[in-house]
């Protein structure tokens, strides 16, 4: 199985050398633990101009916020972004309507052929969903368009411990990352 | 849509080359659709295998491209099933499937096995050499005396 680098070298070693490629994988932890940096980790690690990370913000902070934060960091070069690291915002659409995510999702992959799909906060347009069941077929819609691309996902949440027993997300998911503060 | 550029291959009537691809998944039919078109292909869809064989026999396409797992006739019955009729033994077929099945599709007769997830430079590249190599045979027979 040919595995992806997170960007992070000692989590690599625990993961034996990565996340497995063209799976999908939940970033989980509470507020500060550090989801957020991992995950930009994950992106300048992997994005290319040919095949770029895509990473999409929805309701937890601002785009703006996202990225001007990103640039104190050292693994962080801006001139990749926008080519191969590039931004997008959710937001917009799923507010209309939170159950297309996978139409968004779907119409993402085809301008922009992501290596990796990074979605931050995937558990914040849970929040937006109507109900349960809307929110298992919203899950189901977009892990079948993950997984029908070649392309890594990461699915970033604030998620708490037991929420894995709880959630639709957590049963699609191949890989689930747990980031606690020590 | 970005314009697409038309591929190096045989045109059809329509001034496109057509593809048959055998496919249940939606989520797959959407990417296949967006990323075939844009390389300039004509394609048509299948939801399943004995609805694949009778569009390959109605329509016949310049390549077929089926996933094994589809309902019905599986994708390697199609294969078989074309191959093994003189009127369409001449269509191209691609597997292109989630199953590590590229053995099996040699000997269905595929003309080619591509393995899942979509990979649109690798899908269309490959559909692009096995057409430009079926117009070469074609020619190299019809210059034969």
């Amino acid at each position: 199985m040919q595995r992806l680098s997170t960007g992070n070298p000692p989590l690599d070693r625990i993961l034996g050398g990565g996340l497995p490629k063209s799976s999908i994988n939940i970033v989980m932890g509470l507020p500060g633990t550090g989801k957020t940096i991992l995950a930009e980790q994950l992106a300048f690690a992997n994005g290319s101009v040919e095949r770029p990370v895509l990473y999409l913000t929805t309701l937890s902070e601002p785009l703006q916020k996202i990225v001007g934060y990103l640039q104190e960091l050292t693994f962080a070069d801006v001139d990749r972004i926008g080519t191969e690291v590039q931004y997008e915002t959710l937001v917009e659409p799923l507010r209309e309507r939170p159950d297309q995510l996978a139409d968004q999702v779907a119409s993402f992959i085809e301008r922009k052929r992501p290596s990796v799909v990074i979605i931050d906060s995937f558990k914040a347009i849970m929040e937006l969903a109507s109900d349960a069941a809307q929110w298992r077929k919203t899950v189901f819609d977009v892990a079948s368009v993950l997984t029908a691309y070649d392309a890594t996902a990461l699915w970033v949440g604030e998620y708490a411990h037991d929420s894995v027993s709880k959630l639709p997300e957590f049963a699609v998911a191949d890989g689930i990352v747990e980031l606690r503060r020590l | 849509m970005q314009s697409a550029s038309a591929p190096s291959v045989s045109p059809t009537s329509s001034g496109r080359a057509l593809i048959l691809v055998v496919e249940q998944d939606p989520q797959v039919r959407r990417l296949e659709r967006y990323f075939l078109e844009q390389a300039g292909f004509a394609v048509e869809f299948a939801a399943d295998g004995n609805q694949g064989l009778e569009a390959a026999r109605q329509l016949r396409p310049d390549i077929v491209v089926a996933e094994i797992l589809v309902a019905g006739l599986d994708g390697l019955s199609v294969c078989r099933a074309l191959k093994s009729d003189p009127e369409t033994c001449s269509i191209v077929v691609l597997i292109f499937s989630i199953l590590a099945a590229e053995e099996r599709a040699r000997a269905a007769g595929a003309d080619a096995f591509v393995r899942k997830p979509l990979d649109d430079i690798r899908l269309v590249s490959s559909i692009e050499a096995l057409l430009a190599e079926h117009r070469r045979g074609r020619s190299n027979g019809d210059a034969t005396p």
